[in-house]
């Protein structure tokens, strides 16, 4: 004999619902490993309070050049979004244009010779401020 | 100031949605008004970022004047509350769809909503500013909006792709980074809890859209089922915290499809109205949210007809322009990712290897929706089973599946022809993009299912609430037999 609709929803409503349940707790189990296990993967925080003192001398909302060391690829994104994200509202360009920004930013993670990789773009030390990053100026043209 | 902005907008669009209701009182009452406070919710949102962008683009936009805007909203939210229907109690008690849930449903389903509230704390606690769109993206486009003065057009400089393709995308629509703008303008400080807060705004109004909108179509206990099977998908519960636009546009999507599927059998100008209004703003939410207001400006006139097609685009209309003004004179015309010439776009049309490919995405997403033993898919299937299938008269509402299924085949044609490497493009994108039609699935998989009478399941012996004369739970039972 089968079962009359009315148990059916409710066998069907107890499946749904422990299954659904069980799932959402499974999700938030993910969470909570991940979080603990790697907290702010991006390490957005820790770019916030290295370009900070970088940001501060930057006028607001300027358009900057970026400089940087390290090839293009995976790393280099990760390393341009962070420095974007921490300095905006300046935006921040490739140098390589026919116009290059007054203001620049090194951001030098292996370079043995920072200024001079500046100075092959143009550009001189203004001021830097530890763990390769740098504040440039371009270079007066004679 | 900030968050004054953020609920601001966000009460004059819920005073909105109950002085202009899209939907109709239903039973139970408590989740129609839950239904019109997402619903308005959202709108309000929307349109509290769209005169953000107007008042950007004519070089308004300050401190002062999203005060001033935020308090007009507020001043019109007021005036909508004098105007009100008569309160909820006063109207006419409407029959109840079938009978109330089996206490299991609603306990597990708020059990559930409070893990993903969980999940939601314990990510955003850990990654603040969000995955890896959010401070590439929204947010950072978001602090370009506030910068003041001109840094506004950073947001839409060609400059901001740098030489990364598929960085930042100066050509999206302004809809989240707006908001964040706005509130964070008005507070005049960068405050991180702001994207985060709107994430999980977006994310509990859809839930609520999704159990709304299915006890509206169908009945109480199909709402739970379909609460359920939203939140224990794995897809939606790990997007909650990463302050992507996906689920601001799955709310858009899916509070449209579920009053065009309203519409299907009673045609109302103003849940038309609505759903216009909610589908442009998805277009200002993103580039898939522009075609997703093409086709379901197609579904409407094949099948709702054409008043109301003219109803839904009069809605979608004011938002549609602010739209189509940014896309032709703001935002930059990027080289995007489709093919630059015809013969290009032909020669990758006809690889087979790049179909297969993207099947073999479309069927690994749909695989990870949620873990193997409780497959929101194979869920929804035991219930439309327990349920019995709806009955013909009812069918036609079945046709709004095809709008989120367009979607993925609109996706589809997408990945067939863009110029990105394939296999970079689907690895970061495909879940989302089924995220942004997923709880329109949900809904369109329930409205399967046939709804319950009020006297069905009924306790033998136990009398039933607003019984029809005539129609006993037991015979109603034995009819179903």
């Amino acid at each position: 004999m089968g079962m009359t609709s009315a148990v059916r929803l409710r066998v069907a409503g107890a499946i749904v619902g422990i299954l659904s349940l069980a799932a959402a707790f499974r999700s938030a189990e993910i969470a909570k490993v991940l979080a603990r296990d790697s907290p702010d993967p991006y390490r957005i925080e820790s770019a916030l309070a290295r370009f900070a003192p970088l940001a501060a001398r930057l006028p607001r909302g300027a358009v900057v050049g970026y400089l940087s060391d390290l090839p293009p690829g995976d790393r280099a994104t990760l390393a341009f979004l962070q420095a974007q994200y921490a300095l905006a509202p300046c935006l921040l360009v490739a140098v390589a244009s026919n116009d290059p920004p007054e203001l620049a930013v090194g951001n030098f993670i292996e370079a043995q010779n920072p200024a001079q990789l500046a100075a092959a773009q143009g550009y001189v030390v203004e001021a830097d401020f530890g763990r390769g990053l740098f504040l440039l100026r371009r270079r007066a043209s004679r | 100031m900030g968050w004054l902005s953020l609920s601001s907008t966000a009460i004059f669009g819920c005073l909105l949605a109950l002085r202009r209701r899209p939907i109709e009182p239903f039973e139970p009452r408590w989740m129609w008004l839950s239904t019109l406070v997402a619903m308005g919710c959202i709108a309000g949102l929307g349109i509290g970022s769209c005169l953000f962008a107007v008042l950007l683009w004519t070089g308004a936009a300050s401190r002062a004047t999203v005060v001033a805007e935020n308090i007009g909203l507020l001043l019109l939210a007021v005036l909508a509350l004098r105007k009100l229907p008569p309160a909820a109690a006063q109207e006419p008690q409407r029959e109840r769809r079938g009978s109330k849930a089996p206490w299991i449903l609603p306990v597990c389903g708020l059990l559930a909503i409070v893990f993903l509230l969980s999940g939601w704390w314990f990510t955003t606690a850990a990654s603040p500013h969000g995955d890896w769109d959010a401070f590439s993206i929204w947010n950072l486009r978001a602090k370009f909006l506030a910068g003041g003065g001109d840094s506004w057009r950073h947001a839409v400089s060609t400059g901001l792709q740098a030489h990364h393709l598929g960085a930042s995308h100066p050509d999206y629509p302004l809809l989240l980074s707006g908001l964040i703008a706005q509130s964070w303008l008005a507070s005049g400080r960068v405050d991180v809890a702001v994207p985060a807060a709107i994430g999980l705004v977006y994310a509990l109004a859809l839930v609520a859209l999704t159990a709304g909108s299915i006890a509206w179509l169908r009945d109480e206990k199909a709402a739970w089922v379909g609460l359920l099977l939203l939140s224990g998908s794995e897809l939606f519960a790990s997007q909650i915290a990463s302050q992507y636009a996906d689920i601001p546009l799955a709310c858009y999507v899916l509070a449209t499809v579920a009053l065009l599927a309203g519409a299907v059998e009673r045609p109302a100008v103003t849940a038309l109205i609505w759903a216009g209004l909610l589908a442009a703003l998805g277009a200002w939410t993103k580039n898939e949210g522009l075609v997703f207001l093409l086709l379901a400006a197609i579904w409407c006139g094949w099948r709702a007809g054409r008043s109301s097609l003219f109803a839904f685009l009069a809605g979608a209309a004011p938002v549609l322009a602010l739209v189509l003004f940014f896309k032709s004179w703001v935002a930059p015309a990027t080289a995007g990712l489709f093919p630059k010439t015809l013969a290009e776009a032909f020669g990758k049309l006809s690889d087979p290897q790049r179909a297969w490919m993207i099947l073999r995405a479309y069927a690994t997403t749909l695989w990870e929706l949620g873990p193997w033993w409780a497959h929101p898919i194979v869920l929804a299937l035991i219930w439309v089973w327990a349920a019995g299938r709806v009955e013909p008269a009812r069918r036609r509402q079945l046709a709004v599946a095809a709008l989120p299924l367009a979607m993925l085949a609109a996706d589809f044609m997408v990945y067939m022809v863009t110029v990105a490497d394939l296999n970079w493009h689907l690895g970061t994108s495909v879940n989302r993009l089924w995220l942004q039609v997923w709880p329109s699935l949900v809904m369109s998989l329930l409205l399967l299912a046939r709804p319950g009478t009020a006297q069905e399941a009924a306790p033998a012996g136990r009398p039933q609430v607003r019984r029809p004369a005539g129609r006993g739970g037991a015979s109603a039972r034995r009819i179903r037999r």
